[in-house]
This record gives C-alpha cells, sequence and structure tokens, in this order.
C-alpha cells in the first residue's frame, strides 16, 4: 500500500487540510471558501504528481510548494481582476493600524489581531516567508523547496521582512516578535 | 475502513476531494514523463552550452587571428575598432546561447538551489572552458573553415582580417613580399596592387623574416598613391592570405 492508494491519499489530505487552509489564507487574503477551492484544486494536483515526488524533499515540503503554486496563481488572477478592491481594502487595514491604541493595552488576542491585520499589508514574498518562518515553523531549508527560491534568498527576504513588518507596525513588536 | 470514516466523521473537504478523483477517474502521471521532462531540460542545458562554446571558441579564434594590437594603431574611437574586429555574429550566438542554456536548467528539479547568477556564472565559465579547449585542439579553426566552404553568404573570419587590414588610409596594409632592400620594401596586397613601403624606422616583430614571398602586415601612413611608410612590420599570421580578384 502507498500513497497512490486512495484511502491513504485521504489520510493525507485529512492531516494537512486544516494546515493548509490556514496557510491560503494567511498568504492570499481569499476567503474561506475560495481557500477550500484553492486547496481541492491543490490536492488534485498532488495527486495528478505524486509520481513526480521528488523524495528529496520532505513530503510535507513538496505539499506545501503545490499549494503556494495554486495558492499564488489563484491570487494573481484574482487580483487582475479586482486592483481597485484590495487597493481599497488595504487602505481600511492601514486605517485600522494607524488608529490603533497604545502598545501596553495590546495583549493576547489583540497582538495577534494586529498581526492578522499587518500581514496582507506586507509584499506577497515578504508575508509567505514570514507565514512559513513563524506560523508554520519551517527551516531554511524547507522554506527554499517551497518557494524553489536559494537559501540565501530566503535569509534575506526574512529580513527584509521582518523590517517591513516591524514598519507597519509602528515598532510596537520588536521585542516579541521573530524571536 | 478510511473513506466511510471520512463520510462518518462529516470531513467535507476531504471527501469532496476523494468524490472528484474518483468520479472524474483522474489518474496519476506516468512517472517517465516526469523523467523525460527532466531528461530533456538538461539534454537542452547541454547543449545549449556546447553551442555557446563553440562560438567561444570561434570568437578566440577570431581574436587570435585579427590581433587586437591593432586597437594601438585604429584612428576610430576604440569601441568602434572593438566593434569592427568581434566577430559580432558569433558574439550574439554566444550571447543568444548562454541565455537559453540558464532559461532551461532553471526549470530542471533541484536548479532552485543555486541563484540566477550563480547559474550565469556556471554557464558562462562552463562555456568558456568547453569553448577554450575546443579553441586549443583546433577545432574553431576547422569549424570556421567548413563554415566559409560551405555557407556562401558566410563572411569568415580570414576575409575580415584581409579587410581590416588591408586600409591604407586608415594605417593597415598587408600583403606578400616581392622584393627588398635595406630602404624599401615591395609588395603586392590582396588585390594585387604593388606597394612600396619605406621601412627604416620600422619596428621589425623578431619573427618576421624579410624575404621574398613572406606575408606580412603592416601599421603606418600612407604617404603617396602606392607608397607607405611603416611603423610596425609583423608576420600575417594564421591561414595564408591570398589574392582577391
Amino acid at each position: 500500500m502507498s500513497l497512490a492508494d486512495l484511502e491513504y491519499f485521504a489520510c493525507l489530505v485529512l492531516k494537512y487540510e486544516s494546515r493548509l487552509l490556514t496557510y491560503i489564507k494567511k498568504i492570499s487574503q481569499c476567503t474561506h471558501d475560495e481557500a477550500e477551492d484553492i486547496l481541492q484544486e491543490a490536492f488534485i494536483k498532488i495527486w495528478k504528481n505524486l509520481n513526480g515526488y521528488d523524495p528529496k524533499l520532505t513530503l510535507e515540503s513538496w505539499i506545501f510548494r503545490i499549494v503556494h503554486n495554486e495558492t499564488i496563481s489563484f491570487w494573481r488572477k484574482k487580483t487582475s481582476y479586482s486592483k481597485d478592491n484590495i487597493v481599497r481594502l488595504d487602505d481600511e487595514r492601514l486605517n485600522f493600524l494607524m488608529t490603533a491604541e497604545d502598545v501596553d493595552e495590546m495583549e493576547g488576542e489583540k497582538f495577534f489581531r494586529i498581526i492578522e491585520e499587518v500581514l496582507p499589508l506586507l509584499k506577497q514574498e515578504y508575508r509567505e516567508v514570514l507565514v512559513l518562518k513563524y506560523m508554520e515553523d519551517k527551516s531554511y531549508e524547507e522554506i527554499s523547496d517551497i518557494l524553489k527560491i536559494p537559501e540565501g534568498t530566503v535569509a534575506t527576504r526574512i529580513n527584509r521582512a521582518k523590517k517591513s513588518f516591524k514598519a507597519l507596525a509602528g515598532g510596537k513588536f520588536d521585542h516579541t516578535l521573530f524571536n | 475502513m478510511i473513506i466511510p470514516y471520512l463520510i462518518s466523521t462529516n470531513m467535507n473537504n476531504a471527501q469532496k476531494i476523494i468524490d472528484k478523483i474518483k468520479t472524474e477517474n483522474i489518474k496519476h502521471r506516468q512517472a517517465w514523463i516526469f523523467s523525460a521532462q527532466e531528461l530533456m531540460t538538461w539534454s537542452a542545458f547541454l547543449l545549449f552550452i556546447l553551442i555557446g562554446s563553440i562560438s567561444f571558441s570561434i570568437i578566440l579564434f577570431a581574436i587570435s587571428v585579427s590581433g587586437f594590437d591593432l586597437l594601438l594603431h585604429f584612428k576610430h574611437s576604440k569601441m568602434e575598432s572593438v566593434l569592427v574586429l568581434l566577430p559580432l555574429l558569433w558574439l550574439a550566438v554566444l550571447i543568444f546561447f548562454l541565455g537559453a542554456s540558464i532559461a532551461s536548467v532553471v526549470h530542471t528539479g533541484r536548479a532552485y538551489k543555486l541563484s540566477f547568477s550563480k547559474w550565469v556564472s556556471l554557464s558562462t565559465g562552463i562555456s568558456m572552458a568547453i569553448g577554450t579547449l575546443f579553441f586549443i585542439t583546433g577545432g574553431a579553426r576547422w569549424l570556421e573553415h567548413k563554415f566559409e566552404t560551405n555557407i556562401e553568404s558566410y563572411e569568415s573570419i580570414q576575409e575580415k582580417k584581409t579587410a581590416i587590414w588591408s586600409q591604407p588610409d586608415l594605417g593597415t596594409l598587408s600583403g606578400e613580399i616581392i622584393s627588398y632592400d635595406d630602404q624599401t620594401i615591395t609588395i603586392k596586397d590582396w588585390k594585387s596592387i604593388i606597394w612600396n613601403i619605406s621601412y627604416q624606422e620600422a619596428f621589425i616583430a623578431p619573427v618576421v623574416k624579410i624575404e621574398e614571398g613572406v606575408q606580412i602586415k603592416l601599421n603606418g601612413t600612407k604617404t603617396g598613391s602606392n607608397t607607405f611608410k611603416a611603423e610596425s612590420i609583423k608576420p600575417w599570421g594564421g591561414m595564408p592570405g591570398k589574392c582577391v580578384k
């Protein structure tokens, strides 16, 4: 029995489904329904391309890579049709940040709320490395395999993403974030 | 059984995916397709590198034949002179196939482990190494000769060299020595025109033997309709020059 058997494949879907849904939503700002559609398409691709799996990669990295590509592809199609909407959404999020209360009052839920609000403001390439590194807890090598970029580029992007994040968050989390 | 378990636990998403695979009878792509794609991409990379190498070797050959020391004597701008001397066709071929090799290799499975700039350096380095080897072993000369004899519209490096070294107004002249004395050499250029060369103050390359039948190239100044004052005399070098009708 192997992954090529549908029953085992179903186990794989179950194992990764919720994590991947969260990942898709974090990097793309899409709705839950859209994320489910993306995930479905991604798993169909994974099924189709099982024979192309490179065992030098971890299975998880390979799955994340396909889901990532599918998400980016969906996101590009979407943004090319509705650029005005995106700008408006970003403006709203920026306003939220500008009026956010003092850092001392921001604890617990609010802390994560700010992260939720800042992430979508970041450039796509920064958002994805931060999500993979700090939310998915991936190593540089795994991120390199998922995004298909050299590890050196991963490190550079993470540094720039952190700076960009801190700038957008108004320096409120320097001491707690990205440890 | 896992699939009934999915239904019973209301795992809609997973079940939808499994249902879609079943109802649409979606199959795996065959393993050989992936292997073939990888093989084709690597083959294309190697082929493009090889063509780039050949171009590079012919460029080396052109440089060795034309002699870039001409730059010191040209009265045009340096850039213009370089463009005249370089075999632009082969330079374009080299650049194109280097680009093609990089474009193909970045699509191979693990190419992303190296940065784009590293792939550029690596491809260029490999092309230069193979090209140099091809040049040293005489492959470039042989190939250039094949092009010259088989492609009518192809301007060979030898022809180009002849044209470059047959511009007395611009300070270059070449041909075969037909007579000489202490003060003057008489040569017949490639258009069979006879020139009297004054050479008392000229630098004569040690390998040049001033005697009848020797082919030479000269830098200097045209002093009359068929007279030329030489500043330097060097051997023609490379393949023997031929008179042009």
